[in-house]
């Protein structure tokens, strides 16, 4: 029997006792531990739980452990302690952004500030004198996530691999040299050889970007073997294969990376990460490394979320993934969330770029665009200081697109000076001008709202493509302010947004007249699409094809397109690094001076790094980030990054405000390398 | 839907007796027509006149929003981001004056970089009635700038947002797209609901017999999912207008089916009715039976269900905005507005942009008022 | 009764058809692929000529280089061994992305469908039974602001108000601690309803609402009925009246609703996962609907679709059980 009356008063009371439970519940959490063992002080040698693992019998002792030469990291603070669990967000579950920051195991390794290569799994390697031969030499007794030794014979499999038809693996665009694959040869267990058709002087760069390209390459044989079909008749084909060499998914892959994948829980919302017993990096005292114990990534696709996330402590260092725009709010809450707020330098060119379409689809704008005093008018009209005062709050710098200032390219006086020329290009705001050049180019009938029109009658009218509206953070705002600019000139400028699928096909297949791009490249050896129309990317799409398909498809390159095209195969063929950089200088200035293929807005803005109070060994002065290829904030060894115990004093703040001498600071860039050999 | 749900909805809205549509006077009803008794019912409800009122109101001064707000939607001041709904003064030094608004000065943390906004009183701009701003075409047409009201000086009633454009206006604007979404969708949903509740319930046979299998499909369908599916499948390169029309046909499209069975419950109910049978037997045509005979009928419950459907369909339109799958800008609407709402720093720092929440619950609300009040006017056995 | 039953299983297997076709067309509509975003992607990284040798395979793979029809039967065709194909983006198998939502999703709307009618039922008859006083008029005034404040809204702001208010974060099902932990604890369930509370009121809030007034609106009609007024005459109280007589009645047409309230129920635990980062199936609908990540999608439609017909099918019943006229054939 129901009773109606009295479950109408219980049923008031329920919703109150949930909501007083909660309130006494939510400030009762237990926060998980982040903070070290008591005895992971600075005497121990490996990281307490190992140490307990050896004395078991269960591991190996720290020296079989370690290569004979380990890589040695420098601390940015001081030694660290062991122990803690470090949380951090991700945005996508292949895990990108961990691989970023901890998936970065290569034979040479980018600096940190972008001058130059320097040793990770290998020592040195060495190039024959007309760059048809490169010898990688690894360190002696590195040692998988599994005990087993790294060789040669991992990467001489990888390279079977890759030409294998039916599995997954393919052979990346930097092993080909005049279409022809490279030969791997390996002469004994740390020794690689690497055999090319021609000259390829580019090929440690390219091992060295990302962290995708290590990712393939460190293939650990001696476990996947066991699901080749060639090896082992169980196996049909690749399918079981191409799903265990997945680093992201599979624990049981023993893994180069400071942390190994454990475990994917929460139906694919956490990762969580444990420590490699047989890393091959230490400290400057001889310590393994990595200190942390534990990572935990948390998979947040929504960026509200993951703002909540920063502000109430949850995260313990985020590099990435945090959007400037909420600077206000991270600095608001620094002290109830007990984090500071790091400034890196992105290190990027061209936040945002629009690109000009050099094949349009239609004829009368295609042939508009490819006037330089039509592009030189559109570059004018664009108010730069305001793009940065909108999308980046003042903080970038007001400059035409370009790639990093950071790039080794341009540090020597006189690349300094071509970088600045190049920067600084038709940067004015200047309307009336703009006004007048296109006047100067016949474009003076106009319609009767003002709108020119073309020669052939129409109306001129540009659209700027943009990415959806839910994704675009500066450029839509961006986008906004310059196609504003151009109706000042009469231009019809409409900005449409696209879903992401169609935006990126749009641009790779030419169809667009005006395309956004953010964040130019660091290094052009590996990428030299922003500046040499090589690929079917930004403005030269359908001439990139033609390079590409050899003249089969696509558009043919004439006049200054083919002048830069022409560089940049005398680019492959330089041995001489300062004469490559030189070249690269020559074709920067072509596009000084008739280039404006790509308008810039604004660069190099800072991006922000959230980090708590215990959280040590990050680098405090503006590091570079940078585009994904230089592989940021690996470069900057967060193996070496530590939780301090509480009343735990930074040495170097202390000793800077004693003004003794400061720590030893990371390795300076070193002289620009005269020949393509490391170490 | 289920069986029992058909014979649930029955009750809910009583059937008319087709005796009291007749035009002619019924006489223990005294000398009203049908329509007057309800009306006079209706207005009994100061609720549902004050709800009628508003939507009145709301759809007249978004039909002239060029006129009506003090700024076009999309005129953007990269100066006067983020600002706060402007002060409106009426006393200048202890004097009452004609209301007026101050400058803005704008001054930037050094740290955050934010810009925050005081008012400059050395500067004062009176608010004009008529205001000469922004320029607009009537319909297209015709060139002014007139607006009812504005100044000046900076005249945000509701605050600016992240471009610096108005948001009073851009309420104003996007209610355009909000209120008509929910009308045409709900008319479109109308016609096709009635015209197949008619043809399923009087010809009968195979055709009734697909058409009802097909409302059980759609129905099987859970609303919002399906939504984002039709609305993910818009041809990216439609414009702003194709895009309008193909979210109000996707709202429409699973509305029509609770209406077809209803009108389909009642034509089968009256289909032999005698005055029919009279009428075939007189010689009408199918055609002229169903448009004379049985269509009116259905007209007083065709409203009452068109006018609780709305709510629903402006609050799709919002869902399908607000997830990013609806209308695109540059046009706007209050889906739109409440998605760039939608943020942290936003509820934290910019509190005033959710103000785009309060046109959407003032209408939903107005129309049920009314919904409910027709419905029970409607109804000659409600207590 | 029984054979009611089964005739509506066997009819719905037809509807799941049809609807199966539907939703895969739907879904494939707009231009291009997932593959074209992750060929972007695998550009960037290396270089033209492998990446797209590497989205050919991929395609070829996936079989998304066949024609529609045949993409179809080899996604049906694996619903009779459970699977239901790969999803591109996770890279994992459809059926265990769904599974390991499902049940959240299943909480939620279960847990929203229950709260709404045991708080819409005593505050209609409460509503009813003070007619027009002041308890009558507020109730109506929050039920009109609860009909129509779109819910997304509010979990953000209730959610950045208890952030600000309490210090805590209140988004997710668990916090951080006990997410961390691997099994349950009796403190684990206990976070979870303290986090489960903000949701299911959120996504009640419309439903609460709109069955209050029905219910309201029920009551009132019958309270009307010659028989209440015989029932007074007979001396019974008037709680006993209200109660066991006229409420037992009105309560009928609301038991019947329940089948049209799933809809909504699903629609807004949808929505607001999106918004308060739920682990349930929404967001993962709405990610592969923007990527067009076929088989992931397709199936949770389906998916979705059988719940619906399985809740009413349970409505049905249930209406059946409580109202004695009601007999099925």
């Amino acid at each position: 029997m129901i009773r109606h009356r009295n479950r109408h008063r219980n049923q008031l009371i329920l919703p109150l006792v949930l909501a007083v439970l909660s309130i006494c519940g939510c400030a009762a959490p237990p926060s998980p531990t982040s903070h070290p063992d008591a005895d992971g002080g600075l005497q121990a040698l490996e990281a307490p739980p190992l140490a307990a693992l050896v004395r078991a019998g269960k591991l190996p002792p720290l020296k079989q452990r370690l290569p004979e030469k380990p890589l040695v990291v420098p601390s940015y603070e001081s030694p660290g302690y062991y122990g803690g669990e470090w949380k951090m967000m991700v945005d996508n579950p292949d895990l990108g952004m961990y691989k970023m920051i901890a998936g970065y195991a290569p034979m040479m390794r980018w600096k940190a500030d972008c001058s130059g290569l320097e040793p990770g799994t290998a020592e040195r390697w060495e190039y024959n004198d007309n760059g048809t031969q490169l010898t990688i030499h690894l360190r002696r007794g590195i040692k998988w996530s599994d005990g087993v030794e790294f060789t040669s014979e991992d990467f001489a499999y990888w390279a079977q691999l890759t030409a294998e038809k039916n599995q997954q693996l393919t052979r990346p665009a930097w092993s080909l040299t005049l279409g022809k694959d490279m030969v791997v040869e390996t002469p004994d267990k740390y020794t690689i050889v690497l055999k090319f058709a021609g000259p390829n002087w580019l090929v440690p760069l390219n091992m060295a970007t990302g962290f995708w390209n290590s990712d393939d390459y460190n293939m650990p044989k001696h476990y996947l073997q066991q699901f080749d079909p060639h090896v082992n008749p169980k196996y049909k084909n690749y399918s079981v294969f191409d799903k265990k060499n997945i680093s992201h998914f599979n624990p049981d892959r023993p893994t180069l990376w400071p942390w190994k994948l454990k475990e994917i829980a929460d139906g694919g919302f956490k990762m969580i990460l444990e420590r490699n017993p047989y890393y091959y990096m230490v400290d400057p005292l001889g310590r393994q490394l990595p200190y942390i114990d534990r990572i935990v990534c948390n998979y947040v696709p929504d960026p509200q979320v993951r703002v909540l996330k920063l502000l109430s402590g949850e995260i313990d260092a985020q590099f990435r993934l945090v959007d400037l725009r909420d600077l206000g709010l991270y600095l608001d809450g620094r002290k109830s969330g007990d984090y500071r707020v790091i400034r890196w330098d992105e290190a990027t060119g061209g936040e945002t770029s629009f690109l000009l379409n050099w094949s349009a689809p239609d004829p009368g704008i295609r042939a508009l665009l490819r006037e330089f005093k039509f592009r030189e008018a559109l570059s004018l009209a664009i108010d730069r200081n305001k793009c940065n005062d909108v999308a980046w709050r003042g903080l970038a710098t007001p400059q035409q697109a370009t790639i990093s200032r950071e790039a080794w390219h341009f540090q020597s006086p006189e690349g300094k000076r071509i970088f600045d020329a190049w920067a600084k290009s038709f940067t004015e705001f200047d309307i009336p001008h703009a006004n007048r050049l296109l006047d100067e180019i016949g474009l003076t009938q106009r319609d009767s709202d003002g709108i020119r029109l073309r020669k052939d009658g129409k109306r001129l009218s540009i659209m700027i493509d943009a990415p959806p509206q839910k994704e675009a953070g500066p450029e839509a705002d961006e986008a906004l302010i310059v196609s504003n600019g151009w109706k000042k000139l009469g231009i019809d400028a409409v900005v449409k947004n696209w879903p992401s699928a169609e935006y990126s096909l749009r641009q790779k297949l030419g169809k667009f007249e005006v395309s956004m791009h953010g964040e130019a490249e660091m290094d052009l050896f590996t990428y030299p699409d922003w500046v040499f129309p090589i690929g079917e990317t930004y403005w030269h799409s359908k001439i990139g094809k033609w390079y590409k398909t050899k003249g089969e498809k696509g558009e043919a390159p004439d006049g200054v397109v083919k002048e830069l095209m022409d560089l940049y195969a005398q680019v492959l063929n330089e041995k001489d690094i300062e004469k490559a950089h030189k070249l690269v200088q020559k074709a920067v200035q072509i596009h000084t001076e008739r280039g404006l293929f790509s308008l810039g807005t604004a660069a190099n803005p800072p991006i922000l790094v959230i980090v708590k109070n215990s959280f040590r060994n990050v680098p405090e002065e503006p590091r570079i980030m940078g585009p994904w290829a230089p592989a940021g904030p690996a470069t900057s060894f967060p193996e070496s990054f530590f939780f301090a115990p509480p009343g735990w004093q930074s040495p170097r703040k202390h000793a800077e405000a004693q003004s003794t001498p400061p720590q030893p600071e990371p390795p300076k860039p070193s002289k620009p390398m005269s020949k393509r050999a490391g170490a | 839907m289920s069986d029992a749900e058909e014979r649930a909805q029955s009750p809910e809205v009583a059937p008319v007796p087709f005796e009291l549509l007749d035009e002619t006077d019924v006489a223990d009803l005294g000398s009203l027509s049908y329509r007057q008794l309800v009306w006079r019912r209706f207005r009994k409800s100061k609720l549902a006149l004050a709800g009628a009122g508003v939507l009145i109101a709301l759809y007249f001064i978004t039909l002239f929003a060029d006129f009506f707000a003090p700024y076009n939607y999309q005129t953007d001041n990269m100066l006067m981001r983020y600002v706060p709904p402007t002060h409106i003064h009426m006393m200048d030094s202890g004097r009452l004056r004609w209301p007026f608004v101050y400058a803005l000065r704008s001054i930037r943390d050094p740290e955050t970089m934010e810009l925050s906004f005081v008012d400059d009183t050395a500067h004062a701009y009176p608010i004009t009635l008529f205001h000469h701003g922004d320029g607009y075409r009537i319909f297209g047409l015709v060139g002014s700038n007139l607006h009812l009201i504005g100044s000046d000086g900076p005249f945000y009633l509701a605050g600016t947002d992240r471009m610096g454009r108005d948001l009073f206006s851009r309420i104003l604007f996007g209610g355009r797209v909000s209120l008509t979404v929910g009308l045409v969708g709900v008319f479109l949903s109308i016609i096709l609901g009635s015209l197949l509740g008619i043809v399923s319930g009087y010809r009968g046979g195979w055709m009734d017999v697909v058409i009802q299998r097909i409302i059980e499909l759609l129905s099987a369908f859970p609303t919002i999912p399906l939504w984002m599916a039709l609305a993910a499948a818009l041809p990216a390169g439609w414009s702003g207008l194709q895009v309008y029309f193909g979210i109000t046909v996707i709202l429409s499209l699973l509305g029509w089916g609770g209406l077809a069975r209803q009108i389909r419950g009642k034509v089968l109910s009256t289909r032999d009715a005698d005055y029919i049978l009279a009428a075939r037997a007189a010689g009408a045509g199918q055609w002229y039976v169903i448009t004379r005979h049985l269509a009116p009928m259905a007209y007083s419950h065709i409203i009452i269900i068109a006018t609780l459907s709305i709510p629903g369909m402006i609050l799709g339109e919002t869902a399908l905005s607000f997830l990013g799958l609806g209308i695109r800008p540059p046009m706007t609407s209050w889906g739109v507005l409440l998605e760039e709402a939608q943020r942290v720093t936003v509820v934290l720092h910019y509190p005033w942009l959710l103000i785009s929440a309060l046109p959407v619950v003032v209408v939903v609300i107005a129309y049920n008022f009314v919904g409910d009040a027709l419905r029970d006017a409607a109804d000659p056995y409600s207590a | 009764m029984r054979n009611y039953i089964i005739r509506r299983i066997l009819l719905a297997i037809p509807t799941l058809i049809a609807i199966s076709i539907i939703a895969f067309v739907i879904i494939q509509l707009p231009k291009g692929d997932f593959l074209d975003q992750k060929v972007a992607q695998l550009e960037q990284q290396y270089g033209d000529s492998s990446s797209i040798a590497q989205a050919d395979a991929l395609r070829h793979r996936y079989g998304l280089d066949k024609p529609m029809p045949e993409r179809y039967i080899h996604w049906v065709s694996g619903f009779v061994r459970g699977d239901f194909g790969e999803s591109f983006r996770y890279e994992r198998e459809v059926k265990d992305l769904i599974w390991e939502r499902l049940g959240f999703t299943v909480l939620l709307s279960i847990g929203s469908l229950i709260f709404t009618y045991l708080m819409a039922i005593p505050l209609g008859i409460y509503s009813a039974t003070h007619k027009y006083q002041w308890g009558d008029n507020a109730l109506t005034f929050l039920a009109f602001l609860g009909m129509s404040l779109p819910g997304f809204l509010i979990a953000l702001c209730i959610i950045v108000l208890v952030y600000k208010v309490f210090g805590v974060p209140l988004f997710g099902l668990f916090s951080p601690y006990y997410q961390a932990q691997v099994g349950w604890s009796w403190a684990k369930v206990g976070d979870l309803v303290n986090h489960l509370w903000v949701p299911i009121i959120v996504i009640s809030l419309n439903g609460v609402a709109g069955l209050m007034r029905v219910m309201r609106g029920n009551l009132l009609d019958v309270l009307g009925e010659p028989f209440v007024r015989t029932a007074r005459a007979k001396g019974l109280k008037e709680s006993v009246v209200v109660v066991k007589h006229a409420a037992r009645i009105a309560i009928n047409p609301l038991i019947s609703m329940m089948g049209m309230s799933l809809p909504d129920i699903l629609s807004g635990t949808t929505i607001l996962s999106i918004v308060a980062n739920l682990p349930t199936v929404g967001p993962l609908l709405l990610q592969s609907l923007q990527d067009e990540d076929m088989y992931l999608a397709g199936t949770i439609l389906l998916f979705m679709s059988l719940l619906l017909i399985i809740g009413n099918l349970l409505a049905d019943i249930a209406l059946a059980w409580a109202d004695p006229r009601i007999r099925y054939e």
